[in-house]
């Protein structure tokens, strides 16, 4: 063993080592924790969204695939396969419906399972079961409601185009179900079918697909480089991602806050491992002084130095990764039940960035603390003054900011996060470098009014000034930190509590006409249940915009322009939807206000929904016709609205004012709660009123709230370990001064000073330290937090005055526990001893 | 053998240059004992850490075994007390996170040595505190971390000790005791030995003294 790692394993065990290690070790852990779960959770959802998507990687297009784009993937090793989706007229002797038919290959899905069900309307899982291929030839499978509108049975033929073809399943759910329209009854057919069918001609409507997929991750990525090469305006790449959009906000939330609290974590434990680097330096000045004297050089001096700060470096990173995966283990334990049965397992990648982390840690806040030490003259030794040679403290704080910002960049690959903490470190140096140079020299001045204990206590602040400048600074900033990770926990734990509430409606029943609502409203009745309250509304297709007809090209851009939108309308704005841009119309507003343009045509007012507004170019004073029953609509765009979509009423993508539109044909559309033992009920409806449709969200519903409560879970657990970083940096501050005050009380013992009086001498200072730092805490979670909701979380601007009292409270409290149970030798050891063991 | 000339040891103060040393001139032959006496301020523990290398004169020269060590780079005085120098310090300076084995043997580590705890617990054996060998420094008396600081001393083999008032912390007993252990050892290893002290009998055990007042010898 090496004469550094000899002398380091002795430091180690008188403990002199100890705040470092375990800052680095918390450090290291805290990154590796949230890195090792972060990529877990992010590997698994995007292995379950694949299943969802029923490959890894789909390319959807408007006009067929080109058959290259097949052969590439086969050739690259990659299973591909093809669907095609399109709207037709299906036939069964006299009855008819406008089904949404998807034709796929042999191999569909390449990934997860197609449910499908003997008995139509079926809600019983033991009579449901999952396959990996599609219908025969010759062969769909349908919508349970298809068999009530056509009067067919499984086994019984329906035409398609000019094919006949047998039911031979109930389709109960497939993969890329999204793509798949909810307005209409869906059937699976057999891609070599669709010949037969005839329905598929030049200038039809039809949806290509390309699903691909491999267990190569790295074949995955080459076929899409190439392949987004390939596409065109037509064409469009959809990714995994994409698959989840219902829980991927709240995933994507909860993954911010872990970073956050990760990131916290990081600056918490470099704090308090500067501060701990800066007291294991001045202790060392002795033994450097001691070493020269025995003939070591200034660069011996230095390596061993720096071999001792990389070996802990190193021996700090392992036990920390190791921490750290534990305690990954603890919060995947936690989250157990919403987690999919097989994580994948981390990649070293996790790993690396905790080591790069702790190495990071060593280079910016160890090696500029104990720069300057091999500079110490020898001849200090005996003089019995050692110099204060050390890096400038300003370049310090520089060096240390530089390299919390490269860990945080590098760590939360968020510069939001990274520019809103750096700004609120910043701010609390200065902030404390000022107050703390006007309340020493106060707090000296006011002392000098006072008489005995007060006047030492009080000038004690001015006399450590310096020590305690930098505990302020460390105390404010682990109080700062601390404030805005429970802020921000707070703010999400209320946003998600919205979204949790086990009343919110979970089916819509749309296309309701009127005669059907009452025997509805009857039927929901008798199984207590209540509807949200109906809304009217007519359907109508945009064919103008500006008084130009919509083009080909934009109706490949967006789907809007394909199909007939529902229109509603209102008086006042609807309850949680906010203006964004334009005024809302008068609430007397009456359908003869219409202003009169280009001659004899009356323009409505209509309210666009703001991101819909965004996607479809729509400004203030834009003109949109509407062809609504094959009558035309003028509109004029009089302002955008944000919707809310938490409460999950039914909302409008465009409202007019009421009246508006009472000459054209109406439909009703509700929504409602309906449990999951009750889920018979939709058969029920769907029976009867087999024309009206109900889109069932309870099972993404139970998905977001098992989503929330699990993360909220392992949000909780974050929570506490951020909280050990920030005790670290109060134990790691209190003891920068731990062997003044000792000995300082240990003098006044000697003098017949009572315990109680010497604890009030610390507590004074304490106290106002704490306070202080309380209080600056407090200004900087509300000034990083402001910067957070703008960038990062989108909450709304509010102050927290909860913070202003907690702050100073918490912070006069635990930093005067914390200080006193520090100082306890020296009230109970003979001061002798102390005085002896400090000299 | 040591050689001292004309040395000179001033500094900058608020009234002008502050002589701390003047005009000191002398020679100790090998294993000879010198002891430094004078009152505080006098510029004894000055002239012991010149002589030592570990401070530079204003002027003057300090000719050991032919090398003048004032004109040295830091990094050849720095080899020269790893080859011949060893200290013993009025406040013990031993490291408080070692035990007393592992307070004498690192400076033999620091030099490479391979042998350095048998060394060291022989050394703690001849001052009487092998027994002791696993303690730390809190849990010995003021006597015992001096005779471990002196242990730690002798391990290393220096050509010159030089002591700062090595009984300056110790009672009068203790103190006896441990200047008997000193110059018993330094019988044993033919060491040069030069000491500050207060200790007029600590002194008298020397073979030499230079008598230093206001930084001038008498």
């Amino acid at each position: 063993m090496n004469i550094s790692s000899r002398v380091l394993i002795r430091a180690l065990r008188a403990g002199e080592l100890n705040t470092i290690l375990w800052s680095l070790c918390l450090s290291v852990a805290v990154v590796a924790a949230v890195s090792i779960f972060a990529e877990r959770i992010e590997r698994a959802i995007i292995n379950e969204s694949k299943d969802l998507l029923g490959s890894d990687y789909v390319i959807r297009s408007s006009k067929a695939i080109p058959p290259q784009w097949t052969d590439v993937a086969n050739e690259m090793g990659l299973d591909a396969s093809r669907t095609a989706s399109f709207a037709s007229v299906v036939f069964r002797e006299e009855r008819m419906h406008l089904a949404y038919i998807k034709a796929v290959q042999p191999n569909y899905p390449l990934r997860g399972n197609i449910l499908v069900s003997q008995i139509p309307f079926t809600v019983d899982y033991s009579q449901i079961q999952e396959i990996k291929f599609g219908p025969k030839i010759g062969e769909v499978w349908v919508d349970s409601r298809l068999l009530t509108i056509l009067d067919v049975n499984i086994g019984s033929q329906i035409e398609i185009g000019d094919a006949e073809f047998e039911v031979s399943n109930i389709l109960i759910e497939e993969p890329e179900g999204s793509s798949f329209s909810i307005l209409g009854s869906k059937i699976l057919m057999n891609f070599s079918d669709i010949d037969s069918t005839k329905i598929v001609q030049p200038g039809s409507r039809v949806t290509y697909n390309l699903l691909v997929s491999s267990d190569n991750e790295t074949t995955v990525s080459n076929y899409i480089n190439w392949v987004s090469k390939e596409i065109g305006p037509h064409d469009r790449l959809i990714s995994p991602e994409e698959a989840q959009e219902n829980v991927s906000s709240t995933i994507e939330r909860g993954r911010i806050f872990l970073l956050l609290a990760g990131s916290i974590g990081v600056v918490l434990a470099s704090v308090a491992l500067a501060l701990a680097s800066y007291l294991f330096a001045e202790k060392q000045k002795t033994q450097v002084a001691l070493l020269k004297t025995w003939g070591m050089n200034e660069s011996q001096v230095r390596e061993l130095y720096l071999n001792q700060s990389f070996l802990l470096g190193f021996m700090g990173s392992i036990l920390g990764i190791g921490l750290g995966f534990l305690f990954h283990l603890i919060l995947i334990d936690i989250a157990r039940e919403w987690l999919p049965l097989f994580l994948p397992a981390p990649t070293y990648k996790s790993f690396l960035i905790a080591l790069v982390t702790g190495l990071t840690c060593v280079l910016g806040f160890v090696l500029p603390a104990l720069w300057h030490l091999p500079k110490q003259a020898p001849i200090s030794i005996l003089k019995g003054n050692v110099e204060n040679y050390s890096l400038n403290s300003r370049l310090r704080i520089l060096v240390g900011l530089l390299v919390i910002t490269f860990l945080l960049t590098f760590y939360s690959e968020n510069i939001s996060i990274t520019i809103a903490m750096i700004i609120g470190i910043s701010l609390i140096s200065l902030l404390s470098a000022l107050t703390g140079g006007l309340l020493f020299k106060g707090a000296s001045l006011l002392g000098s009014l006072f008489g005995g204990i007060w006047r030492i206590g009080l000038s004690n602040l001015w006399r450590r000034r310096r020590q305690n400048l930098i505990q302020l600074i460390g105390f404010s900033t682990a109080i700062f930190l601390f404030l805005v990770l429970a802020i921000t926990r707070n703010s999400l734990l209320d946003e998600w509590k919205l979204q949790i509430d086990d009343e919110l409606p979970n089916h819509f029943l749309i296309n309701v006409s009127k005669d059907q609502v009452k025997g509805i409203e009857n039927l929901i009745k008798d199984e207590n249940i209540i509807s949200a309250g109906w809304y009217s509304m007519t359907r109508g297709r945009i064919i103008e915009i500006n008084r130009k007809i919509i083009t080909n090209d934009q109706k490949e851009s967006h789907e809007s322009f394909n199909r007939e939108l529902n229109l509603s309308w209102s008086a006042a704005i609807p309850e949680g939807n906010k203006i964004s841009k334009g005024l809302w119309w008068e609430s007397d507003w009456q359908s003869g206000d219409f202003q009169q343009k280009d001659g004899e045509e009356v323009i409505s007012p209509v309210s666009v929904e703001h991101d819909l507004a965004k996607e479809l170019g729509l400004k203030l004073g834009d003109t949109i016709t509407f062809s609504i029953g094959g009558l035309v609509f003028y509109s004029e765009v009089v302002n955008t609205r944000i919707l809310d979509w938490n409460k999950m009423t039914p909302n409008f993508y465009f409202l007019f004012p009421e009246g508006t539109l009472q000459d054209y044909p109406k439909t009703s559309m509700t929504s409602m709660f309906i449990p999951t033992d009750e889920k018979v009920l939709i058969s029920e409806i769907l029976q009867a009123y087999p024309t009206i449709q109900i889109i069932e969200l309870d099972k993404i519903f139970d998905r977001v709230k098992k989503t929330i409560s699990q993360i909220t879970k392992a949000l909780e657990a974050m929570t506490i370990l951020i909280l050990f970083c920030g005790i670290l940096v109060l134990i790691a501050s209190v003891h920068l001064s731990v062997n003044d005050r000792k000995r300082e009380a240990a003098v006044l013992r000697t003098f017949g000073c009572n315990r109680n009086k010497i604890i009030l001498v610390q507590l004074i200072e304490f106290v106002i330290l704490g306070l202080v730092s309380g209080f600056l805490g407090a200004f900087g979670a509300e000034a990083v937090i402001t910067l957070l909701s703008l960038t990062v979380f989108e909450f709304s601007l509010t102050l927290h005055p909860w913070i202003w009292f907690f702050g100073p409270l918490a912070g006069m409290s635990v930093i005067s526990i914390f200080g006193i149970y520090a100082c306890r030798d020296a009230l109970s050891s003979p001061p002798l001893t102390i005085l002896r063991s400090y000299q | 053998m040591i050689s001292v000339s004309n040395l000179c040891k001033a500094v900058p103060s608020p009234e002008g240059q502050l002589n701390i040393l003047s005009d000191i001139n002398l020679v100790l032959l090998k294993s000879e004992s010198l002891a430094i006496v004078g009152p505080s301020g006098s510029g004894k523990s000055t002239l012991l850490g010149i002589l030592a290398g570990l401070d530079t004169p204003t002027s003057g020269s300090v000719i050991i075994n032919d090398k003048d060590i004032v004109s040295m780079t830091e990094e050849d005085r720095a080899k020269h007390r790893s080859e011949y120098v060893g200290f013993v310090f009025q406040s013990f300076h031993l490291l408080p996170g070692l035990t007393a084995i592992e307070n004498v043997s690192l400076p033999m580590e620091l030099k490479g040595d391979s042998n350095a705890s048998c060394m060291a617990i022989n050394y703690l054996k001849m001052v009487g505190l092998e027994a002791r060998s696993l303690h730390y420094p809190q849990q010995l008396s003021g006597g015992e971390q001096q005779r471990v600081a002196v242990a730690r001393a002798f391990a290393c083999k220096p050509k010159i000790l030089f002591a700062d008032e090595p009984t300056g912390n110790l009672d009068q007993q203790t103190g006896s005791k441990l200047s008997n252990l000193l110059f018993e050892l330094n019988e044993r290893e033919k060491t040069t030995l030069i000491l500050v002290t207060h200790d007029l009998q600590l002194a008298n055990k020397c073979d030499r003294t230079i008598n230093l007042r206001s930084g001038k010898s008498i």
